[in-house]
């Protein structure tokens, strides 16, 4: 059985693989809102981050830690995600009703297969970083302060999005386009614009959640489509275009996975994903999600 | 249909034709004889559904990967093979329908979404539930050299396919399939059962991957989760069809042949970049050719088609107002 100080740091890295996923999943869940497309790409950002944050450790490591190559990275990626959206994502909403369901998954899978590519021709090996930082004592507790960082972090991030999109005019506009194209539209909002900035946050989240993922275990360059598979696990499971939703569908995600893998590591995903059918069998639409929709 | 005696023996030449070839083909070629023929029915059979309906089942290769692993299973553990395909094909046949009739309660690209997490889900299933499936080693089925047979079988199924795939597109089903797809609301009102449409369309549609599945298994001898529930396999039958040209008989098996064709020139050549390759294709398909290859033949080349009864018109969307 487990001790409690076991069980302490089980929860602990639960809720900061939870914590990752919705970081990802949230990024996924505000792109398929206002765009109705969903970005088959969206875990390569993640993982270019990754290797980004690799790179900068392995050869300019005395000079960056993780946290600061995030800080350095992160703006490339809201750049690259605002151009994803003017130059793949707009010419693809543009066709016919007809085909529209489609074309968008045939295209950004193309787009991550390329990426995996190069991805894998630049490292072509797993790769991590191991950074840590000195373990905090709390209680007679010894816990890893590098893990505590990164759960604030996230935490922090979560709530400066959740402040956005409930406070700034860009994030009531982001909001409304998810809920309604056309009325935005009617309301006088530039929806391409808007679009176009919630593919630069999506992204810039995804390169978030890669720079905390490479802290806690190694990746590969094919590491992008079973991570967004499982980010699209997470949207479905919460309901498409819901934001709390997603959150709460990457808790319940990444608790049980990091729980089920202390017993059983290769049924972290299989149990994952029955959870995931199952509750759509009862709720189709999702956790929190609304009546299911034509697009 | 008119009879028409010189197609029907244009047809029985091409085929006799067709079916005398593995009997001096050597083993590679019989295998990729075969390969071709069970991407044509994976095409033809999701074309069924997507063709007609309009809804993209991603789980359509996931019934072929069940039924390959029920075979697969079933023989391992000693019975008889005859039996076991039978079996086989109905468990994964009731699979297909038990799993797929509450994924209707979606409609649009949220059907397409989760049949895909279905698809995701029996990949690590098949890992995870390692004392039956043999986990990432897959099961391998001694047969012994059954690449004749299997050659015979999948070519059964393959006609079965396409003639159904045509039948359906004349007849009364498949006017009433497509009158849902262009208004599901309009078609309610017209007095269209849509939920039972939609239930007989997903088994017609999914009969041909649970036959395949033990075929390809008994030529194979061998399964496992990268090959039946791998990314490539579950997108490789929509976009075989959309490539050649959904809504289409011919579309999709000129599509089928032609990315077998490409794929297989890939893996055997093993060029370092063919990730990328395949990507900018499926690119240039989604962003330039949506109908496909047929839908870039030009409009009067395609009313012959139509008169030959090689394509079903279909009608366009271009005049609605665009989001």
């Amino acid at each position: 059985m487990l001790s409690p100080a076991a069980l302490l740091e089980l929860t602990l890295a639960g809720l900061l693989l939870g914590g990752i996923y919705s970081l990802l999943s949230i990024g996924l869940t505000i792109t398929f809102g206002v765009a109705r497309i969903l970005n088959l790409a969206h875990g390569e950002f993640m993982m270019l981050s990754a290797l980004g944050v690799y790179l900068f450790f392995q050869f300019k490591g005395g000079a960056f830690n993780p946290f600061s190559s995030l800080a350095i990275l992160a703006p490339l990626f809201f750049v690259s995600g605002y151009l994803f959206e003017k130059f793949l994502v707009r010419p693809l909403r543009s066709k016919p009703v007809e085909v529209r369901e489609w074309t968008p998954l045939l295209v950004t899978l193309g787009v991550a297969l390329i990426i995996e590519d190069l991805a894998f021709i630049t490292v072509p090996r797993e790769f991590g970083v191991s950074y840590s930082l000195p373990p905090t004592k709390v209680f007679g507790l010894t816990l890893s302060t590098t893990r505590l960082t990164s759960l604030a972090l996230v935490t922090g991030l979560a709530l400066g999005l959740h402040l956005f999109l409930r406070k700034t005019f860009t994030g009531k506009a982001i909001r409304a386009t998810i809920q309604d194209r056309e009325g935005a539209l009617t309301m006088g909002i530039n929806v391409n614009r808007i679009s176009a900035i919630t593919f630069a946050v999506g992204v810039s989240l995804a390169a978030a959640a890669g720079a905390f993922l490479i802290m806690i275990r190694g990746i590969d360059a094919y590491v992008g489509l079973p991570i967004t598979a499982k980010a699209v696990a997470i949207v479905i499971l919460g309901g498409m275009g819901s934001i709390l939703g997603s959150l709460l569908g990457a808790l319940i995600l990444g608790i049980s996975e990091v729980y089920v893998s202390f017993y059983s590591p290769a049924w972290s995903f299989t149990v994952a994903w029955a959870i995931l059918i199952l509750i759509l069998l009862v709720r189709p639409q999702g956790l929190l999600g609304k009546r299911a929709e034509r697009i | 249909m008119r009879f028409d005696h010189k197609r029907m023996a244009s047809i029985a030449i091409m085929a006799a034709v067709l079916l005398a070839i593995p009997l001096f083909a050597t083993g590679y070629q019989r295998s990729l004889l075969n390969l071709y023929l069970l991407w044509i029915i994976l095409a033809v059979s999701f074309d069924i559904l997507r063709g007609n309906t309009g809804y993209v089942n991603l789980a359509h290769a996931a019934v072929f990967g069940w039924s390959s692993y029920f075979f697969a299973i079933l023989v391992k553990n000693g019975y008889n093979i005859f039996a076991s395909m039978v079996t086989a094909t109905l468990l994964s046949l009731a699979l297909a329908i038990g799993v797929g009739a509450p994924f209707f309660r979606t409609r649009g690209a949220y059907y397409t979404i989760i049949t895909l997490g279905f698809s995701l889900l029996s990949y690590s299933l098949a890992y995870s539930l390692d004392w039956v499936t043999g986990g990432w080693e897959g099961i391998s089925v001694g047969l012994g050299d059954m690449h004749l047979p299997a050659f015979y079988g999948l070519f059964t199924v393959t006609a079965a396919a396409i003639i159904t795939s045509h039948l359906i597109a004349r007849s009364r089903l498949g006017l009433a399939l497509r009158t849902m797809r262009e208004n599901e609301e309009a078609a309610e009102a017209l007095g269209l059962d849509t939920y039972s449409l939609k239930l007989k369309s997903l088994t017609i549609s999914s009969i041909f991957p649970a036959l395949a599945g033990p075929l390809y298994v008994l030529y194979n001898s061998y399964v496992n989760p990268d090959t039946v529930f791998g990314l490539r396999t579950i997108f490789a039958p929509a976009t075989m069809a959309l490539f050649g040209g959904s809504g289409t008989v011919a579309g999709p098996i000129i599509g089928a042949i032609i990315i077998t064709t490409l794929f297989e020139i890939l893996f055997t050549t093993q060029l370092p970049i063919r990730l990328t390759i395949i990507g900018v294709i499926l690119m240039i398909v989604g962003l330039v050719m949506p109908r496909g290859l047929v839908g870039i033949v030009p409009r009067m080349r395609r009313r012959t088609l139509v008169s030959r009864g090689l394509g079903v018109s279909k009608p366009r969307l271009d005049y609605l107002p665009q989001r």
